[in-house]
C-alpha cells in the first residue's frame, strides 16, 4: 500500500477520531442535542459494517443476511428486559433463566447468541458458494424475520418497546451522551479487535481464501471451518451492534432482521470501501447522513438514492476510501 | 379432509407463481452468472399496470395484457442499461446495483400510484367457483392460475427440447463456453432471455394481482421464496425450478394449516397454535437446509 | 522393492463419455523424478488432480507412503506431505512475495486459530520463510505485491510456495509453461537443485527438460500408461515412438 496513502487515512482518521470524541460538546455549542442520537446511531452501524467488512471484504463471503445478527442480538436485550417488565417467566419457566436488564450479563449473552446462530446458518451456508451463498444467507436472514414476526408473545409485526436501556453499574445509560461514548468506546474497540485478527495468521488465511481457494486448500488450509470462524466473528460484531441499537430506540421490531437492511449494510462496506478497516465506518457515516440530508427535501429519497447505488458499483468501485487515498495509487 | 385438498390446491397455486418467477431467474443466473436482486420488481410492475389497466378499462386481459408488455419493456431497459455492465463484475457489485434498482423501483411506485395498496378484482368470467370433488368448491381463478402454470410448462418445455433457440440457451445455461464456441451473438441471446425471463415475472404479477394487494414492496417477500426454489433445484436448471416450485409453495401453504394440527396433539390449543404458526413460518428454510445438506448444489445442478 | 512413495491402484476417471483416467497404477520411489508425458488431452492433470484430491477417482486406490489416502479432503494430503503447483499460476496476487511464501510456511507450522499475534513477527514463521525466499532467489523483490512480479518470476513463487511446506512429494504440473528460454533454465536449475532432496511427480511438455531432469518416465495416452522407464528405454520404445513422439511411419 502506497505510503501517501496511509498517511493520508490516518490523518483523515485522526479528524474524524478528534471530531467524534468532541461531538457531544459540540452538539452542545450548535443546540442541537439530536446530533449526539444521530452520531450513536452512525457508530452502532459503523460496528455492524465493520463485521460485514469481515466477512464480505477480507473473507470474499458475500452475506446478504447479516441483519439477522443485529436482529438476534437486539431481540435478546429487548426479549429478558420484557419478561422483567411484565413479570413473566422465561420459556414459560420451563429453564431456570432470569429476566434481567443488566448490561454485564444481558450484553455478553445477546453477543454469545448472535454467534452461535451465525455458526448454525453459516455452517449450511458455507457448504455452498458464490450465487448460492447469496440467495442462502438471505433467505435465512429471512427465515428469522418471519419467526418473529409470528411470535406474538413479543408483539409480532408491532416489535416490544423496552421501559430503559439496559443498566450499566456506574454509568447512567438513560443519559444519551454517556450511552453515545459507550457506543464510540465499542466502535473503537471493535476497530482494534479485527486489526488485530486481520494481520494475525488466522486473518491471513481468510484473506487468502478469499483470493484463491483451491489454492489454499492445497496449500493444506481445510477452509471451510476458518471461513465459519470468521463468519461466527462477524455474526458476534453485528450481535453487539444489535444490543447497542436496541438500547438506543429502546425498541425492537422485526424490521431490524428485514433483508433490506442487509442489503444497507453492504452499501455502507462498498460504498467506504470493501477490505480496508475504516472504510465501512465511513460509509455508514456517509449513507446515515445522506439519509439525514435528503429526507428533508423529499420523502421519496430512496428513489435517488437507488440510482445513486448503481452509478457508485459502476464508476466508483473503491469507495470513499479510495477517494481519500487518491485516485493514481491503484489497489492497496 | 376437504380442507386438506383445498391447501393442497392453494399449495399447488402458489407453487404456480414461484415456477413462473423462477424459470426465468434460473436461467438469468445460469447463463449471465449474473445475481439479480430486482427480478422482484419485474413482477410488481406486472400487477400495478395489470390492476391500473384493468380498472381504467374494465378489462382483465387488457390489463393482463399491458402487464406482460410493460415488464417485458421495463425488463429489457434493466438489460440494456444496468445488468449488460455487470456481467464481468464479481457478485458483490451485482448484489449492490440491483438492490440500487429495487429502491428505485419501489420508490418510483409509490410516487406514482402512493402508500395505499391497490386492489384488483377477479374478473367476472372467473369469479365462480368448481366443484372438483363433489362439496369442496375451488375458486376458478385460482385453478385458471394453476392451468396456465402447466400451458406455461408446457411452453417452455417445448421450446427448450424442440426448438434451435431453446436448445441454445439451455447448452448455455450449462456451460457458457460452449455458446461463444457455437458462434451465438451472446450479447442478444443474453437480453432475449432476460425479456423472456421479465414477461414471466410480469405474467405471474398480473396473475397475483386479485388475490393479493397490490403493493410497494411485494415483489420481494415473492422473491425471497423463488430464490429458496432456485437454490433447492439448483441454479440453471429449469425441470429444478419446477419442482422445486411445487414442493417450496405445497410446504409453505401445508405447513401452515398442518403444523398447528399436529402440535395439539402434544400441546394446549393456544402454545400448539404459536408454535405451529412459527413453525410454519420456517418450514420452507429448513427445507432448503436439507436439501443443501443432503445435496449441496441442488436437486438438478446444471452446471458441472 | 520398498513400498514407493505413492502408489496408485487401478485409477479410473470418466468425464461422461470421456475416460481421462484409465486403469492407471503408477508406482513413484522415494527420492526419485518422475515425468508424467503424454500428448494433449492425454489426462495428464487429470491425474495430478486426483493426486491432490481435487477431483474424486471413479474407482481405485491412492497410497502415500503405504496409507490408504483415497478418501481424503485436498487440504489433509498437503498436511501429509503432498504438495502441488498449479498449470495456470496460482499465487496471491494481493500479497507480497514474502507473505506468499509465509503463508505457505504457514500451513505445516502450527494451527492457524490464532487471532491476536501478529503473523508477520511470528517467530516460527519468519525463519522459514527466508530461507523460503532464499531457495527461489526473490530476497529483493520480497516486498513486491505478487501481481507486480513478472511471468517467470511469479512461476518461481508458485514453485516456491510448494517447497515452503517441506513436502514429500511434490506435484508439479508444466511448471515451464509460458516461460521463456531464460526462465526455462531457471526453472530447470531450481528442480535440479531439489533432485535427491525430494520426491517429485512432474508433468511438462518441454522434452528437453523432461530428459534431462527425470529418472523414470511415465507416458500415457488417452488416459492408460502406455510405458514405465528410463528416459533411454523410453526413447528406445517402438511404441511410444509411434504414439507419441510424433514419428511417422
Amino acid at each position: 500500500m502506497p505510503g501517501s496513502c496511509v498517511s493520508r487515512v490516518s490523518l483523515v482518521a485522526a479528524c474524524c477520531a478528534l471530531l467524534l470524541a468532541l461531538l457531544p460538546w459540540l452538539a452542545d455549542a450548535f443546540g442541537d442535542p439530536y446530533l449526539v442520537t444521530l452520531f450513536s446511531r452512525i457508530l452502532i452501524y459503523a460496528l455492524a459494517a465493520v463485521s460485514l467488512d469481515l466477512i464480505i471484504g477480507y473473507g470474499g463471503m458475500v452475506s446478504l443476511g447479516h441483519a439477522a445478527f443485529v436482529g438476534s442480538g437486539a431481540y435478546v436485550v429487548a426479549i429478558l428486559a420484557f419478561h422483567l417488565q411484565e413479570g413473566a417467566p422465561l420459556f414459560g419457566g420451563f429453564l431456570d433463566i432470569q429476566a434481567n436488564d443488566q448490561a454485564l450479563l444481558v450484553w455478553p449473552l445477546a453477543v454469545v447468541i448472535s454467534a452461535l446462530l451465525a455458526a448454525l446458518i453459516g455452517a449450511i451456508s458455507l457448504r455452498t458458494r458464490g450465487m448460492q451463498f447469496i440467495m442462502i444467507t438471505l433467505a435465512f436472514a429471512q427465515m428469522l424475520y418471519y419467526l418473529f414476526v409470528s411470535l406474538e408473545g413479543y408483539g409480532g409485526d408491532d416489535g416490544i418497546s423496552l421501559w430503559s436501556r439496559s443498566r450499566l453499574p456506574g454509568l447512567d445509560l438513560a443519559d444519551n451522551v454517556n450511552f453515545y461514548y459507550v457506543c464510540l468506546a465499542s466502535l473503537l474497540l471493535f476497530l482494534w479487535l479485527m486489526r488485530r485478527l486481520v494481520y494475525s495468521r488466522f486473518g491471513r488465511v481468510v484473506r487468502g481464501t478469499r483470493e484463491n481457494q483451491p489454492r489454499m486448500e492445497s496449500l493444506g488450509f481445510p477452509v471451510y471451518r476458518y471461513q465459519l470462524a470468521a463468519f461466527t466473528i462477524a455474526g458476534a460484531g453485528a450481535g453487539l451492534a444489535g444490543v447497542l441499537l436496541a438500547n438506543q430506540n429502546e425498541f425492537v421490531s422485526p424490521g431490524l432482521l428485514h433483508w433490506t437492511h442487509s442489503g444497507e449494510l453492504i452499501v455502507m462496506v462498498l460504498l467506504g470501501g470493501m477490505g480496508t478497516l475504516l472504510g465501512p465506518v465511513f460509509g455508514a457515516a456517509a449513507l446515515l447522513l445522506m439519509e439525514e440530508l435528503l429526507s428533508a427535501y423529499t420523502e421519496h429519497w430512496m428513489f435517488f438514492l437507488g440510482p445513486f447505488l448503481i452509478l457508485v458499483v459502476l464508476f466508483a468501485k473503491r469507495g470513499i476510501y479510495g477517494w481519500i487515498c487518491g485516485g493514481g495509487d491503484g489497489h492497496g | 379432509m376437504l380442507l386438506f385438498f383445498e391447501q393442497l390446491l392453494n399449495g399447488l397455486q402458489l407453487g404456480v407463481m414461484l415456477f413462473l418467477m423462477s424459470a426465468g431467474l434460473t436461467l438469468v443466473f445460469g447463463i449471465m452468472r449474473v445475481i439479480n436482486l430486482a427480478h422482484g420488481s419485474l413482477y410488481m410492475v406486472g400487477a400495478y399496470l395489470a390492476a391500473t389497466v384493468s380498472l381504467h378499462s374494465g378489462s382483465f386481459l387488457l390489463g393482463l395484457l399491458a402487464a406482460l408488455l410493460a415488464s417485458a419493456l421495463v425488463g429489457l431497459l434493466m438489460e440494456l442499461m444496468v445488468l449488460r455492465r455487470l456481467y464481468q463484475r464479481d457478485h458483490l457489485d451485482q448484489v449492490l446495483a440491483t438492490f440500487g434498482l429495487i429502491l428505485f423501483f419501489n420508490e418510483g411506485v409509490r410516487m406514482i400510484w402512493g402508500r395505499q395498496p391497490l386492489f384488483m378484482d377477479v374478473p367476472q368470467w372467473l369469479s365462480g367457483t368448481v366443484e372438483l370433488i363433489p362439496g369442496a368448491p375451488y375458486p376458478s381463478y385460482r385453478l385458471a392460475i394453476i392451468l396456465v402454470g402447466v400451458l406455461v410448462a408446457l411452453f417452455l418445455y417445448l421450446l427448450f427440447n424442440h426448438t434451435r433457440l431453446g436448445m441454445r440457451i439451455r447448452a448455455g445455461a450449462s456451460n457458457r463456453e460452449m455458446i461463444a464456441a457455437l458462434g451465438i451473438n451472446i450479447k442478444l441471446l443474453n437480453t432475449l432471455v432476460f425479456a423472456l425471463g421479465a414477461l414471466l415475472a410480469g405474467l405471474a404479477g398480473a396473475m397475483a394481482g386479485p388475490i393479493l394487494a397490490v403493493e410497494s414492496g411485494m415483489g420481494e417477500s415473492i422473491l425471497i421464496l423463488t430464490f429458496v426454489v432456485i437454490v433447492i433445484g439448483g441454479v440453471g436448471s429449469i425441470r429444478g425450478a419446477l419442482v422445486a416450485a411445487l414442493l417450496v409453495g405445497t410446504v409453505e401453504t401445508l405447513g401452515g394449516y398442518l403444523l398447528p394440527l399436529l402440535l395439539r396433539l402434544f400441546l394446549p390449543l393456544a402454545s400448539a397454535d404459536g408454535a405451529g404458526a412459527s413453525l410454519a413460518s420456517m418450514s420452507v428454510y429448513i427445507l432448503m437446509a436439507a436439501v443443501l445438506v443432503w445435496r449441496p448444489r441442488g436437486l438438478f445442478p446444471a452446471h458441472d | 522393492m520398498d513400498e514407493p512413495l505413492l502408489r496408485t491402484v487401478a485409477l479410473e476417471k470418466r468425464f461422461g463419455a470421456v475416460q481421462a483416467t484409465s486403469d492407471l497404477s503408477l508406482e513413484i520411489a522415494a527420492g526419485e523424478v518422475h515425468a508424467l508425458i503424454g500428448p494433449n488431452g492425454a489426462g495428464k492433470t487429470t491425474v495430478i488432480k486426483q493426486l491432490a484430491g481435487e477431483l474424486a477417482p471413479d474407482s481405485g486406490r491412492i497410497l502415500l507412503a503405504g496409507e490408504d489416502i483415497t478418501a481424503l479432503p485436498a487440504s489433509r494430503r498437503a498436511q501429509l506431505g503432498l504438495a502441488r503447483s498449479f498449470q495456470i499460476t496460482s499465487v496471491f496476487e494481493q500479497m507480497s512475495v514474502r507473505e506468499n511464501l509465509a503463508l505457505a510456511v504457514q500451513a505445516h507450522k502450527g494451527h492457524s486459530f490464532r487471532f491476536w499475534r501478529s503473523a508477520a513477527r511470528d517467530n516460527a514463521l519468519t525463519g522459514p520463510t527466508e530461507a523460503a525466499l532464499e531457495r527461489i532467489g526473490l530476497e529483493a523483490r520480497s516486498e513486491l505485491l505478487a501481481a507486480n512480479l513478472s511471468y517467470g518470476e511469479k512461476r518461481q513463487l508458485e514453485v516456491g510456495m510448494a517447497l515452503a511446506g517441506e513436502p514429500r512429494l511434490l506435484l508439479l504440473d508444466e511448471p515451464m509453461a509460458g516461460m521463456g528460454p531464460g526462465g526455462t533454465v531457471k526453472m530447470t536449475e531450481l528442480i535440479q537443485s531439489l533432485k535427491g532432496r525430494l520426491t517429485m511427480l512432474l508433468i511438462e511438455h518441454d522434452m528437453n527438460a523432461v530428459f534431462s531432469l527425470a529418472d523414470r518416465i511415465t507416458v500415457l495416452v488417452y488416459g492408460a500408461a502406455l510405458a514405465t522407464g528410463t528416459p533411454d528405454e523410453i526413447r528406445g520404445n517402438a511404441e511410444v515412438r509411434r504414439a507419441y513422439l510424433g514419428e511417422s511411419e
